[in-house]
């Protein structure tokens, strides 16, 4: 494919557009590279359950916590995963998104919509300093 | 062109004064505290609420005004005499407004706004390839507002004004247009503030221009559904000028449908809509909704530095200063009044900062938002809502199962008071019994009495000294006299729990709050009651409602000084956070908890393996004297913080409220030995008695009324109950399954006393005719009227009463084939059931099918009966201290071995 520069108006336009991409290109490149670095300064979830935590669903710090009949803790991330409210309240056997309305059950299951995907689970460790156990995100 | 201008001038002014006015706002507003530079503003400056005011109705006027604009031109029409390269930033300039719009709503940084920035960051984030970059870029990484305070007013805000600029071919808007604008937002601003949410309130709504788009998002699993139909409506805008005016026409016909289908959306998400997106229509009332009030009313004087509560700025505090009373954990000071109390803590306005007040919080209806919140007793509270004090489960179920109204299937499933119907049982309930239960609001101030009943954290936890109830009975004074005074001594919210906290609920039914100290309640007063010239005796006590009791053995708990918490713990009492469906699934503590078979010690822990629970309590009650090493330990594993044993192993319980120290003994040797008695309960041969109604009647009379307890409303049709004569007499014994911790259910025999003799006139239902129904229930009962020495054998092996046959002639003579036993009652028979009106059983004789309260527990079998009375034989020659009966008691099978001639064995046929 030729390519032809018609007049020095056109000439002009041309070294303009290819100074402003080369110029902006590395500029977007930082731009990008900066939003990295922002988003890498999140910090990771871990929340800590006291050995005396209620047993069925509560929440704990921001995580939802169950704890069946043997006592040991299952614990999930209170991100609800319709779009990311943070889930505040237990109703009944149920936890419930102040956002849309989203419910899900103690194992993290969706009972009702909108959301279509499970809560995400923790990791739980036994925390020996305390006696109770931390959640962590799972990565 | 009106005299005001154009639409399009009037938007613009709009626009300017917000603009103008976010200016005077960002001087008092802080990005890095949000939430926190608002409430300042609100509490004490109220030049900066009125620009705040103004910021934000003339941004909410632009907003209308450009959108009403935008259809007067698309009516005209003008759009191709506009150069499409302007028509194409005008129709980009409408999601930078709403951007602008949304930013502005998100610096509030309150529960709302936090919310709404996790959604718009996810949603953004979710466009494909662009998505996390854009999300970065305009919403910043880490649910801070610094950025967009940046984007909303510079970036955002400089384009706007640009493309405005350009499209407008002016700098400033007409005189006329910005006149008309700041007057009327002006004076708006002087009374219509914008709400700011401190997150109690649980209605979570965006601003109402987007409470739309979460209506959609209510409905639709795909977030991104809301992208593209902003940006095809964005593309359609662009388009009208683009395509045939055919098509143009019918397109601007398409989006002003859209509008109105968008608008109407909105007004569901603003008018019905309440917590957690449920359906619920009404006026919005929510903490983040404009609030109205004139922003310079008088207020008391602002102090300096603001009252700040839990990290906040907290209002209350400036009139409600120096409150004593609460203890340590609860100081105003710390965590403020609105934790607890609600109302508007961000204005110093009274009227406004007392409205929506929870003046008694605490009832288990708010105990959640208040008691419950995440940061304090949020984990116990959701227990308590789950325990039998907060579901009555064991009584409804027995109610329903008496009126013969179980489901199939539901024996052991837990129900909840709150979900009474309508039945026959349910309205009975609620009638008679659904006021005993946690449930049950406290709607008057002051102490709980004889005759409170629930009030849910409060039934144990609020506790007037005498000073707070001193403060109290002033302020009511000043109140009867006008303008009282805020009471300076609030009551304690602690855990100094009298019996008498007790006393409301556990004075009625199986009355062990009364039994325990001693006083048996009698249906006839005696005859000086009536008469006020003779007072009634010591011997005589009256409480709440007329009822009148007498004097009689107390429990020997009581009078050794405990009090109901030193035995019942708090994992009992506020139960373990399972829903149990009886009370006797909820128990956790035993007489052998405290009390060590002879011979062996009592299972114990090391302090070190105390749960949190107990050493928070441990460390709130400070009790004097050096921290005991170790404690006691419940058959279920539960900590005792109250049973310390010393360092020679000896155990003593110490008393809650006063750290008093008793010796805890262990049992006498004679209830471990042999098998004669394996299966008995401490409580079958120690209860000196309980509390016996032996017959009632129970009818419904169609034309009374009667209040619902549920409802709080006065119902027509009335439950109408009539008891037989109450008697303080020895239990009845019986068999009841009992759970061991982790081991199979072990059958024992406990104490029991006629739970429900009694027929019911039932009324007509849906599907079922009117019906009598006539039931012979016997309950379990823990007397709580322990005596350290036990009852007689014969008070067991020959008395009719502890058998279950009723009051009677029970006697053993002789006849030609051996002895014989014979039984007269002395209550007559009832038609039901041909039995004696007081009796469980026939005399040696079986029943099956509903025979107590419990579906675990029964009366003596046939042969059960029959070993009793075999003994019982023995016993009309021996003494029951005799030898040969405390030989018995180890091994019937040798003493039988030894009869001699003159014993007569009974014949049973
Ligand atoms: S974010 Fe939870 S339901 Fe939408």
């Amino acid at each position: 494919m030729s390519f032809r520069l018609a007049n020095s108006a056109s000439r002009r336009r041309f070294f303009r557009r290819a100074l402003a991409i080369v110029a902006g290109l590395p500029l977007a490149g930082l731009l990008v590279s900066l939003l990295r670095r922002e988003q890498s300064r999140r910090p990771p979830g871990a929340v800590s359950i006291p050995a005396d935590a209620a047993m069925g669903l509560s929440i704990i710090d921001g995580a939802i916590v169950y704890r069946g009949g043997d006592g040991a803790p299952r614990a999930f991330s209170g991100r609800c995963t319709h779009l990311g409210c943070r889930i505040e309240r237990v109703v009944g056997d149920e936890v419930v998104c102040p956002c849309h309305g989203s419910r899900y059950r103690a194992d993290g299951s969706v009972a009702a919509g909108p959301a279509t995907r499970s809560l995400a689970p923790m990791r739980i460790e036994p925390d020996p300093a305390s006696g109770g156990w931390i959640a962590r995100a799972s990565s | 062109m009106s005299r005001w201008g154009t639409l399009g001038d009037l938007a613009t002014a709009a626009f300017v004064i917000a603009a103008v006015s976010g200016v005077a706002v960002a001087v008092p507003y802080d990005p890095a505290d949000g939430y926190g530079s608002i409430a300042a503003m609100l509490l004490a400056n109220p030049a900066a609420v009125f620009y705040r005011n103004l910021h934000y109705l003339a941004a909410q006027a632009c907003l209308l005004l450009t959108l009403a604009h935008v259809w007067d031109r698309l009516r005209a029409p003008v759009e191709r005499r506009v150069p499409r390269g302007i028509w194409l930033r005008l129709a980009l300039t409408l999601p930078l407004l709403a951007f602008i719009m949304l930013s502005g709503f998100l610096l509030r940084g309150d529960a709302d706004a936090r919310q709404a920035l996790r959604i718009v960051t996810e949603a953004t984030t979710q466009v494909p390839l662009l998505g996390p970059l854009l999300a970065t870029l305009l919403f910043g990484a880490a649910e801070r507002l610094e950025l967009i305070y940046v984007q909303h007013a510079a970036t955002a805000t400089i384009v706007v004004w640009l493309f405005v600029i350009e499209h407008a071919r002016r700098v400033w808007p007409r005189t006329a247009a910005l006149v008309a604008v700041t007057l009327c937002t002006g004076v708006l601003s002087l009374f219509l503030s914008p709400g700011l949410h401190d997150g109690r309130d649980p209605v979570l709504k965006g601003p109402w221009y987007f409470l739309g788009l979460q209506e959609i998002l209510h409905w639709t699993a795909w977030p991104l559904a809301v992208v593209l139909g902003g940006v095809v409506a964005v593309g359609a805008l662009y388009a009208v000028r683009e395509i045939r005016p055919a098509r143009a026409a019918g397109t601007k016909v398409a989006l002003l449908a859209v509008a109105v289908i968008y608008a109407g959306l909105c007004a569901v998400g603003a008018f019905a809509r309440g917590e957690n997106w449920a359906f619920s229509p009404g006026w919005p009332a929510g903490a983040g909704n404009p609030r109205a009030g004139f922003v310079f009313a008088a207020t008391p004087e602002v102090p300096v530095p603001l009252p700040v509560a839990m990290g906040r700025p907290e209002g209350c505090l400036a009139c409600h200063r120096g409150v004593t009373g609460l203890g340590n954990s609860h100081r105003p000071e710390a965590i403020g009044c609105m934790s607890c109390h609600g109302g508007d803590g961000l204005t110093l306005d009274k009227a406004r900062a007392h409205a929506g007040m929870d003046v008694i919080p605490g009832n288990m209806a708010t105990a959640q938002g208040r008691c419950g919140q995440s940061s304090c007793h949020a984990s116990v509270v959701a227990r308590v809502e789950r325990s039998v004090m907060a579901t009555m489960s064991g009584i409804v179920r027995v109610d329903r199962k008496v009126f013969g109204e179980e489901a199939p299937g539901d024996a052991r499933a837990p129900v909840h008071v709150r979900q009474l119907g309508r039945s026959a049982a349910d309205t009975h309930l609620r009638q008679l019994c659904a006021l005993c239960h946690l449930g049950a609001a406290k709607e008057t101030l002051g102490p709980n009495d004889e005759g409170t009943r629930g009030g849910g954290c409060n039934a144990c936890h609020l506790v007037y000294g005498p000073a707070a109830l001193e403060a109290l009975r002033r302020y009511q004074r000043q109140k009867e006299g006008g303008t009282p005074d805020a009471p300076t001594v609030h009551p304690a919210l602690s855990l100094d729990i009298g019996n008498g906290q007790c006393f409301g609920c556990h004075s009625r039914s199986g009355r062990i709050a009364t039994s325990y100290e001693g006083w048996h309640e009698m249906n006839e007063p005696p005859a000086q009651a009536a008469d006020p010239a003779r007072p009634l005796s010591a011997g005589y006590r009256v409480v709440e409602g007329d009822r009148v009791f007498e004097r009689v053995t107390p429990d020997i708990h009581h009078q050794r000084g405990l009090d109901c918490i030193d035995c019942h713990t708090s994992a009992e009492v506020m139960g373990d956070g399972v829903a149990h469906a009886t009370k006797s699934g909820q128990l956790r503590v035993a007489c052998a908890d405290c009390h060590a078979p002879a011979g062996a010690s009592l299972p114990t822990l090391p302090s070190s393996a105390l749960d949190p629970e107990s050493r928070r309590i441990l460390a709130i009650r400070a009790w004097p004297g050096p921290a005991a090493s170790r404690h006691g330990r419940t058959a279920k594993g539960d900590a005792l913080v109250n049973v310390v044993i010393d360092p020679e192993g000896r155990p003593a319980m110490v008393r809650k409220r006063t750290g008093e120290r008793l010796a805890l003994k262990p049992t006498a040797r004679v209830c471990v030995e042999g098998r004669g008695h394996a299966r008995l309960s401490c409580g079958s041969c120690h209860s000196a008695w309980a509390p016996r109604c032996s017959t009632c009647h129970t009818s419904f009379d169609a034309a009374g009324t009667a209040w619902d307890w549920i409802d709080g409303a006065e119902v027509r049709g009335e439950w109408v109950e009539k008891s037989g004569p109450f008697v303080a007499d020895l239990p009845t014994l019986g068999v009841a399954r009992r759970q061991s911790p982790g081991g199979a259910g072990r059958d024992m025999v406990e104490t029991f006393v006629p739970g429900m003799i009694l027929t019911v006139d039932r009324p007509a239902q849906p599907g079922r005719p009117a019906g009598t129904v006539f039931r012979r229930l016997y309950a379990p009962i823990e007397p709580h009227t322990t005596r350290r020495e036990a009852r007689s054998c014969e008070s067991c092996h020959n008395d009719p009463v502890a058998i279950g046959y009723g009051r009677g002639d029970l006697r053993y003579g002789p006849t030609p084939s051996g002895g014989r036993w014979r039984f007269t009652p002395s209550s007559p028979r009832l038609p039901a059931d041909g039995l004696p009106a007081d009796a469980w059983i026939a005399f040696l004789g079986a029943r099956d099918g509903m025979v107590s309260t419990r579906d675990d527990a029964r009366p003596f079998a046939v042969e059960e009966q029959r070993r009793i009375l075999r003994v019982g034989a023995c016993l009309t020659c021996h003494d029951g201290r005799s030898p040969v009966m405390r030989d018995s008691v180890r091994n019937f099978q040798a003493v039988l071995a030894r009869r001699t001639s003159k014993c007569l064995s009974p014949a049973w046929d």
